[in-house]
């Protein structure tokens, strides 16, 4: 390689990252405050796995496949992972470390995951999320909670005009039975729906034997009660089973609060393999992903216990950059609060400067104090660039610090930081 | 009633879109005026209209300048963004085919063992089609006038979308594969998709309606 060639890899991040600058990183970390704060009050507790794990333990029951890692190698030369998805490792947790505790267990998590991602310029390969994993409880009540959790998440966010909406797939594989399609048809469906390719969708069921069941399915819009008349004659033990749980959940979000943020999506398909019922994506406008996703995924736990015992559990992880993205499109995302004080020292009082600054910080005031030797219009520059609220000259025979001539607004309410 | 936004390819492709659309009830009658601005409001149908480069309609859905987008499978395939196809619109038919120099030996040219140079519009699709047969290509990307590149000794074959076959024949080149067949597709925004769904619905069920009559007609 050309030592030019050289200076610019240097100069740069790789495919698939970004850099956090000032007030991006604030953002990130705000936002992940808000959300953990939120799970805490709702008696989610945090836990943190560590970055990389071993390959098996990263594709277990489904949940990503071996090409979709970022691997290496230990000095065993066993392959390691990047963590490509938290829910496996969280899932990890609970089966072996936690498998002593009362369940069930209620855990949140946040961090970057990491994908490979071939398809398109631009994609992030490191995806920072936050989010909840419910373990031991089956059912539409435990459903419930965390499909009102992702709703109150999305709001805690500070997203407006949001929409979760919940499908399930034992739904869609009983109809993809009733309809008789062969194995082949059944996985072009699936990749067609989970893109919302309904042409190709259209293009395939035509040639099933189940053909108007199909479409049906992908043209219902309604409630679960209007979906359990619908489709409720079926006599299909998936399709009885899903239509249950979707009534059960969607009669609990009203006392939730949040049933008007909540619609059916009988064809709704997530990509990860290891969801078995309750499905949900969270959509917000100005960002054309989903914002948040998640699901139930009984096998899942079952691949880490050592005894392969089953254990059911239910959960969702927010896509932190994406909420970032609908918030700015919103026009409010967070702002970093200003720098409250400058203090610039006359020559000899540097002692004081330094000494009123520690009083001030101590009071939770952001404080500079001016090192260097400015010209004015120098300190009016940085002043403008970094937006400082107050400027202050600290004379060589002042004592202690007063107050600031100008009143500062305390910092917003409901930040809390997790480091 | 909030603006739902229609990006429409313009160019060659406007006018069956604008009849399409005047058959199914959701056209402006501003839309046929002479003069037309590039963006188009009709409030009494809840409607704006934006008026793309065909290339660029499924940009402008993506990103959510528009709820919803009418545009060619062809630039779907070359693009690949990231919406929901809702339906196909049944027109702007052609295909996507791989040509090459009429009389030379299609077996040589589509054979395995050589190297191929590819000139094309549709660089994407070409090196996919090419990838998926194992067959090593060099994809010659253009803008334009694709048709010529074998007669110049720019590429051996060319990859191209094909209406009748007579601008193929008049540079003296014939279809040797068909990558795709192509229609005029509606998409959709993902977030509006979900977010203005019953708006959506009634948009895709009105143009469903007029796109089943038409292929009902002889």
């Amino acid at each position: 390689m050309t030592g030019d060639g050289q200076v610019r890899l240097r100069q740069q991040v790789p495919e698939g990252v970004r850099d956090r600058l000032p007030g991006e990183g604030y953002r990130l970390r705000e936002v992940t405050d808000r959300l953990l704060e939120l799970f805490r009050r709702w008696g989610y507790r945090e836990v943190v796995t560590p970055a990389f794990e071993f390959l098996e333990a990263a594709v277990a029951g489904e949940a990503s496949r071996p090409e979709d890692c970022y691997r290496f190698f230990d000095r065993r030369g066993r392959t390691l992972a990047l963590r490509p998805d938290m829910t496996a490792a969280v899932a990890r947790l609970a089966a072996t470390r936690l498998a002593g505790e009362p369940l069930p267990l209620r855990l949140s998590y946040w961090g970057p995951v990491f994908r490979r991602r071939e398809e398109r310029a631009g994609a992030l390969h490191e995806i920072w999320q936050a989010g909840v994993e419910q373990v031991g409880l089956a059912g539409g009540s435990a459903d419930a909670e965390l499909v009102a959790l992702a709703c109150e998440a999305l709001a805690e966010a500070g997203l407006e005009g949001f929409q979760v909406s919940v499908g399930h797939v034992a739904f869609l594989e009983g109809v993809l039975e009733e309809a008789g399609v062969t194995p082949a048809q059944g996985a072009a469906i699936r990749e067609a729906l989970a893109a919302r390719d309904l042409v190709a969708f259209e293009a395939v069921a035509r040639e099933a034997p189940g053909a108007e069941l199909l479409l049906a399915v992908a043209e219902f819009r309604g409630s679960a009660q209007e979906a359990a008349a619908r489709f409720g004659h079926l006599a299909n033990p998936r399709i009885a089973r899903a239509l249950g749980e979707l009534q059960a959940v969607f009669a609990l979000l009203e006392a939730y609060g949040v049933a008007e943020r909540v619609s059916l999506d009988l064809a709704l398909v997530r990509s990860f393999g290891y969801y078995t019922g309750v499905v949900f994506e969270g959509y917000a406008p100005g960002v054309g992903a989903p914002v948040l996703g998640g699901g139930r995924y009984d096998g899942l736990l079952a691949a880490f216990a050592g005894d392969g015992r089953p254990l059911p559990a239910v959960g969702f992880a927010v896509d932190l950059d994406r909420v970032l993205t609908a918030l700015g499109r919103q026009g409010q995302p967070p702002a970093e609060p200003a720098l409250d004080l400058l203090l610039v020292p006359e020559p000899g009082a540097e002692g004081q400067a330094l000494a009123q600054a520690r009083e001030f910080r101590r009071a939770g005031l952001a404080v500079e104090v001016e090192l260097e030797r400015r010209t004015p219009e120098e300190r009016a520059a940085y002043v403008k660039a970094r937006q400082v609220r107050e400027v202050r000259t600290v004379a060589a025979d002042s004592r202690g610090c007063g107050q600031p001539a100008r009143r500062i607004p305390p910092r917003p309410p409901g930040v809390v930081s997790i480091h | 009633m909030e603006l739902l936004t229609l990006a429409l390819p313009k160019g060659r492709p406007l006018a069956p879109t604008v009849a399409l659309l005047e058959r199914a009830g959701l056209a402006s009658p501003r839309l046929r005026e002479a003069e037309r601005s590039l963006v188009t409001v009709d409030p009494d149908l809840g409607l704006r209209y934006v008026l793309a480069r065909p290339a660029d309609v499924p940009t402008y859905v993506e990103h959510g300048a528009a709820d919803l987008g009418i545009v060619g499978k062809d630039v779907l395939l070359e693009a690949r963004p990231l919406v929901y196809e809702l339906l196909d619109l049944g027109y702007l038919r052609c295909r996507l085919v791989v040509a090459g120099p009429a009389g030379a030996d299609p077996d040589r040219l589509l054979g395995s063992g050589v190297h191929r140079r590819v000139a094309t519009k549709f660089p994407r699709v070409a090196e996919a089609y090419f990838r998926s047969r194992g067959l090593p290509v060099e994809v010659i990307p253009l803008a334009g006038s694709v048709e010529v590149a074998p007669q110049v000794g720019l590429a051996d074959l060319i990859v191209d979308i094909v209406e009748t076959g007579r601008t193929l024949r008049e540079n003296g080149l014939v279809p040797l594969a068909t990558i795709a067949e192509s229609t005029a597709r509606l998409i959709a925004n993902r977030a509006s998709y979900r977010l203005k769904g019953d708006r959506l619905a009634a948009i895709v069920q009105a143009l469903r309606e007029v796109t089943r009559h038409a292929a009902a007609a002889p």
